[in-house]
């Protein structure tokens, strides 16, 4: 998904090029506008999500989402929603427990679209992350930030790793997780009602 | 619960809790806490008929004969002493117990050097112990004493005393305890070869040796756990009877793990594999991180129908090193599959065994263990709400065999006698309700069945090759190891997580796991 962004950004700037104009991707994606219908509190449901690092991947058998969407049009993508709370809930590594909490402090977490791939898909980012994974001789917390796109068809936020997601200098966790690691967050939440992103540039 | 609460160690230490010898097996329940031996009953003392075997006299005795002597009546006395009243959760110290075996004078006179006037015995009563419908077997094997054995008289009186384990049980009702088999080992206060007596009680006999109410409403004939004070440490998640040595009798274990982790490649030959269509990474190596952790357990010998214990918990058990996470192999497509593969080390101590060799002659014998490096992987595999997991240790070991006596004579087997090459070992966790085992940080039982290779070396005190006389009765498939691993120390983890490490008690004796 990633990669097809990127591609789209590339020829959006050739593009340009070729016109003559020098309108970089970000000012494009600045000069853009979004419509959100209907907007407001959402709760989301997520299957299996999995945190991968490096040397190995937890996985979580289900999570939790709660959070917010602006309503209306001519919204800034920036900050176009955030997540108040988000839960994990079965979490493990090769059969070992561990808990993962997001940091309270850090919450609400923005969702920012930066652009439409088509009508269905709002592609954007999550910012503002910090959570810990702790258990058995392990606390690690990683902060940063993750991309995905929201699907308009199916009112689903597909969380899918990306962005600038790491442990922290401080992370210890059995030789597994080790400060600086980047971390690969993917999941796919469900929302509890219909949402749809457009954009207006 | 807080991993300070699972110490065996420091000023909370719990008493580890141990069938001690081969006979022991823990049936349920793995419970501990702080003993007490407050408002102790008066010394109960029961009278029990038993029915004792006694070796043949040796050539040129009084009385030589060519079969063993049919069994004799003996009378034997066993007072201890238990609180009137113990609480579900809470070790119940039983004794000091006091043990006195009246036997026909003759036929122990007849076994020993003549001019004996003194006879130093131990002894080794088994007891089992029922609480509602649960039971389990404790041995009371730390008894000994001198008695006089005087010129007249037509019975002999052999008087033992010592500590015994304690007992705790998870639920409230009458607990009793029940004399099982009796095992007399005499020898001439003056030095000479002792012989061993084996008595069980006699037929129709009720054994009660002792009882103990424990209140605090109806008794409960099932699982309960949780509901103990202390449940959670150690193996307490489950419930039962458990059997333990007194507090003050526990080792001390390791304070921390050992400062080199071990080195050497990993065997991944016994791992699960994945599901099919699981696409899995390169397997990605580590440096690993130093963790330690007591395991204890029991060898079976299918073809003696006898156990030994490896690594006996109530003496100085090994720390086995590992290097935690040295590998990891972590799916990449298709359904989940992640495992975390450790390196380890232990070097055992000497196991003493005791066996009634082809059924009837008491055998007594050291083994030594030579282990290689272990491989412990532990992973979980498939997606959920499907997914299994594993944990499996796979090491090769020789036997070597020892200080053998047979009916109490040395039998010189020389230095080299062991099995003729390394035999796999690959111990797998029972993960099912019951099994036991939460993950390999937090431990559990582990248990495998192994092959014994022929022995060889054997060479007796004459030179004759004496291997057959082990590969016969030892050597063959179907032996069953069980193994229960403590929790791990991590000395790295924060606040270091399980550390010092936990002497475990030993696991029940049981089926091994599928693999």
């Amino acid at each position: 998904m990633r990669r097809l962004a990127r591609n789209t950004a590339i020829a959006t700037v050739a593009l340009g090029a070729a016109l003559g104009l020098s309108v970089t991707q970000a000012s494009a994606g600045a000069l853009a506008t979004y419509t959100v219908t209907p907007g407001g509190a959402f709760t989301a449901v997520a299957g299996t999500t999995t945190l991968a690092v490096p040397s190995t991947t937890l996985t979580c058998t289900s999570s939790n989402a709660a959070g917010t969407l602006k309503s209306g049009s001519g919204l800034d993508g920036n900050g176009i929603g955030d997540i108040s709370s988000l839960t994990f809930n079965g979490c493990d590594v090769a059969g070992i427990d561990f808990a993962v909490t997001t940091d309270p402090a850090s919450l609400p977490w923005k969702i920012n679209v930066t652009g439409m791939s088509s009508s269905d898909r709002a592609d954007g980012t999550i910012t503002g992350i910090r959570a810990t994974i702790s258990g058995f001789s392990c606390d690690a917390t990683f902060s940063g930030s993750v991309t995905g796109w929201f699907e308009n068809s199916t009112d689903t936020l597909h969380v899918t790793g990306g962005g600038s997601l790491a442990a922290e200098d401080d992370a210890n966790c059995l030789g597994l997780i080790n400060p600086g690691d980047h971390a690969e967050f993917n999941g796919d939440y469900v929302l509890n009602a219909d949402q749809n992103i457009s954009m207006q540039s | 619960m807080s991993a300070d609460s699972k110490r065996t160690r420091g000023g909370t230490r719990h008493p580890v809790r141990i069938a001690s010898v081969a006979s022991a097996a823990l049936i349920a329940g793995l419970l501990s806490g702080a003993g007490s031996r407050a408002d102790e009953q008066p010394p109960a003392a029961a009278v029990l008929d038993y029915a004792c075997r006694l070796p043949a006299p040796a050539a040129g005795t009084a009385s030589p004969a060519d079969t063993p002597a049919e069994p004799v009546h003996a009378v034997v006395k066993v007072a201890t002493q238990l609180p009137e009243t113990a609480v579900p959760g809470r070790p119940i110290q039983v004794g000091p117990v006091q043990l006195e075996a009246v036997l026909p004078r003759a036929a122990l006179t007849d076994l020993l050097p003549a001019g004996t006037t003194g006879i130093d015995t131990g002894a080794t009563l088994g007891v089992h112990v029922r609480q509602n419908e649960q039971t389990a077997e404790a041995t009371w094997s730390q008894l000994a004493g001198r008695s006089d054995l005087p010129a007249e008289g037509a019975d002999l009186s052999l008087r033992v005393t010592g500590e015994v384990p304690t007992v705790t049980v998870s639920s409230p009702g009458d607990l009793e305890l029940f004399g099982g088999d009796l095992t007399l080992n005499i020898a001439p206060a003056a030095g000479g070869t002792p012989v061993t007596v084996t008595c069980a009680p006699a037929e129709g006999d009720e054994p009660l040796l002792a009882r103990a109410h424990v209140p605090g409403g109806e008794p409960s004939d099932g699982p309960s756990a949780g509901d103990s004070p202390d449940a959670g440490a150690g193996q307490g998640e489950r419930d039962g009877i458990d059997v333990a040595p007194n507090a003050a009798d526990t080792p001390t274990g390791a304070d921390t793990c050992p400062p080199d982790m071990p080195t050497g490649e990993l065997d991944l030959s016994q791992m699960p594999p994945p599901l099919p269509g699981t696409v899995l990474r390169d397997p990605i190596t580590l440096p690993g991180q130093p963790v330690c952790a007591y395991a204890v357990g029991f060898g079976t010998v299918r073809k003696l129908d006898g156990s030994m214990v490896i690594n006996d918990p109530s003496k100085t058990p090994a720390l086995m090193n590992v290097r935690a996470n040295a590998q990891t192999i972590t799916y990449k497509s298709g359904p989940y599959y992640a495992a975390l593969n450790s390196l380890a080390e232990v070097t055992l101590p000497d196991a003493e065994s005791t066996f009634l060799g082809f059924g009837f002659a008491p055998v007594t014998a050291k083994v030594t263990f030579e282990t290689g490096k272990l491989t412990i992987s532990t992973g979980s595999i498939g997606n959920p709400p499907n997914r299994e997991p594993f944990a499996v240790a796979t090491f090769f070991q020789s036997l070597r065999i020892h200080d053998v006596k047979v009916n109490g004579t040395p039998l010189d087997v020389g230095p080299d006698c062991r099995t003729s090459k390394p035999y796999r070992a690959t111990l797998r966790a029972d993960f099912s309700e019951g099994g036991g085992y939460k993950d390999v940080l937090h431990g559990g039982v582990l248990s495998g069945v192994v092959d014994i290779p022929a022995f060889t070396g054997c060479v007796g005190k004459s030179g004759e090759n004496v291997d057959a006389l082990f590969t016969a009765s030892i050597s063959g498939p179907g032996n069953l190891v069980t193994m229960n691993q403590a929790e791990v120390c991590s000395p790295k983890g924060k606040d270091s997580p399980g550390c010092p490490p936990v002497i475990p008690p030993l696991p029940p004796i049981g089926k091994p796991s599928a693999p």
